[in-house]
């Protein structure tokens, strides 16, 4: 980095924090904390820890991009499986809906850790589309949710493949259905896709496709997507499992920070009002955003600090 | 209402399998860590030095951790849990669809199941 390096960019780069190097027992609770934080925004936001993850252990504490992903991929799982437990049972997930796009967020999750783990893509190209998926999550965030009522057409597509159902609205069901099952699965396999490349679940995309493609409502639409996240985080996850990027002194202590603290996240979002904390979020995920693309061009991810 | 009760079962059990498989990833990883920080938590560890391309993951090795109360292998049994949690709950989706005689969703539910087997072989032999 040059000398007129801004200060603030300074501050979190593991060169000059010289995190990269510690003790065991430093190592472990740091990590637990910065996942336990990770935990309580994804939580908050909805949109999963995996966008704190990745550029903390990347840019703080220099470990190598694709251990990053992978420890992202198991700590999006637990996240994930933890809401869903609560959202499935409260009746919103749509487990139909949600299998049958799971086809296509499964398939684009294994082409995306295929790409990452057999080609050479330099780490600080995907840095840079971290960064660039980050700036639309904030941007796709901080829009109003659209919240569609479909009705159930007989013969339809959406309709033989069971695509609708009810979910409770003010303690009675009620029903909806859905459009445009094939152009849905096109971006979910795209949603998919980045899951894989990035260890990030892939969340707006999920929900760009449901909300506005299929036409869901928003309840269904949120809940099912996080439904989704984990079995998409596993089809990819596997692959660096295997490999060999699972790293148990890093992802463990990263794994019991990320459940406590979407565990806390959801109990305090059930407290509070969330819209002031949301735009906050999203501030904060742009500046990230802009930090990840910044180090990514001045090839911060490829330098190796001694 | 038979199809709804069956459907609010399939809830109940996806939700319980979810909140079991997680609750035990974290308490059995938890224990690896406080292990692993009594074990050599004064040992220096440097994340520069992890490898290019590590060393494939082995049953074996995992076995063979766990046989010995290994602080590293048991903290891999609670990631190895959390893993395979979604897996489990795709698994018991398919054998409600067999149930419920939902021909269509037994075939969707199998494409998945085939894709993540996919994954699992590619994992295996790369």
């Amino acid at each position: 980095m040059q000398k007129d390096t801004p200060f603030f960019i300074l501050v979190f780069n593991s060169k000059y924090l010289a995190l990269h190097s510690m003790d065991q027992i430093s190592f472990s609770l740091l990590l637990i904390a910065i996942a336990f934080f990770a935990g309580v925004i994804g939580a908050l936001t909805g949109l999963g820890g995996g966008i704190i993850i990745v550029p903390a252990l990347t840019l703080a504490l220099g470990i190598p991009m694709k251990y990053a992903v992978a420890t992202s991929l198991i700590s999006v799982i637990g996240t994930s499986s933890g809401a869903a437990a609560a959202y499935v049972k409260e009746g919103y997930t749509n487990m139909e809906i949600g299998m049958f796009l799971q086809i296509a967020t499964t398939l684009g999750a294994i082409i995306g850790a295929v790409v990452i783990v057999w080609f050479k893509i330099p780490v600080d190209i995907l840095g840079i589309i971290f960064g660039a998926v980050l700036v639309l999550t904030a941007i796709l965030t901080a829009q109003k949710k659209p919240d569609h009522r479909e009705p159930i057409t007989n013969g339809s597509l959406a309709y033989k493949l069971q695509l609708f159902g009810t979910f409770p609205v003010n303690g009675k069901d009620e029903a909806y259905g859905s459009r445009n099952p094939i152009l849905g699965s096109l971006v979910m396999v795209s949603a998919g896709f980045l899951s894989g490349l990035l260890g990030v679940g892939g969340g707006v995309f999920k929900v760009l496709a449901m909300d506005n493609v299929m036409r869901l409502p928003f309840k269904v639409s949120t809940t099912t997507s996080n439904f989704m996240i984990g079995v998409t985080a596993v089809a990819s996850a596997i692959i660096y499992f295997a490999g060999g990027y699972v790293i148990p002194f890093i992802t463990a202590p990263v794994l019991i920070g990320i459940i406590l603290g979407s565990f806390v996240g959801a109990k305090v979002l059930a407290k509070i009002n969330v819209n002031l904390l949301k735009r906050i979020f999203a501030i904060l995920v742009a500046v990230i955003a802009l930090y990840m693309m910044y180090n990514g061009i001045v090839g911060n991810f490829s330098a190796k600090h001694h | 209402m038979e199809a709804n009760k069956q459907k609010k079962d399939l809830e109940l059990i996806i939700s319980n399998t979810l909140r079991i498989g997680v609750w035990s990833a974290f308490w059995i990883a938890l224990l690896g860590v406080v292990m692993l920080i009594f074990a050599n938590g004064a040992l220096k560890i440097n994340t520069q030095n992890l490898p290019e391309i590590p060393q494939k993951f082995s049953f074996e090795e995992l076995w063979k951790g766990l046989m010995n109360f290994d602080a590293h292998q048991i903290a891999m049994l609670g990631v190895f849990l959390l893993l395979i949690t979604p897996l489990i709950r795709v698994i018991f989706a398919l054998i409600a669809y067999t149930k419920q005689k939902n021909i269509m969703y037994v075939w969707i539910t199998f494409i998945v199941l085939l894709i993540i087997g996919i994954s699992i072989w590619i994992g295996a032999v790369h």
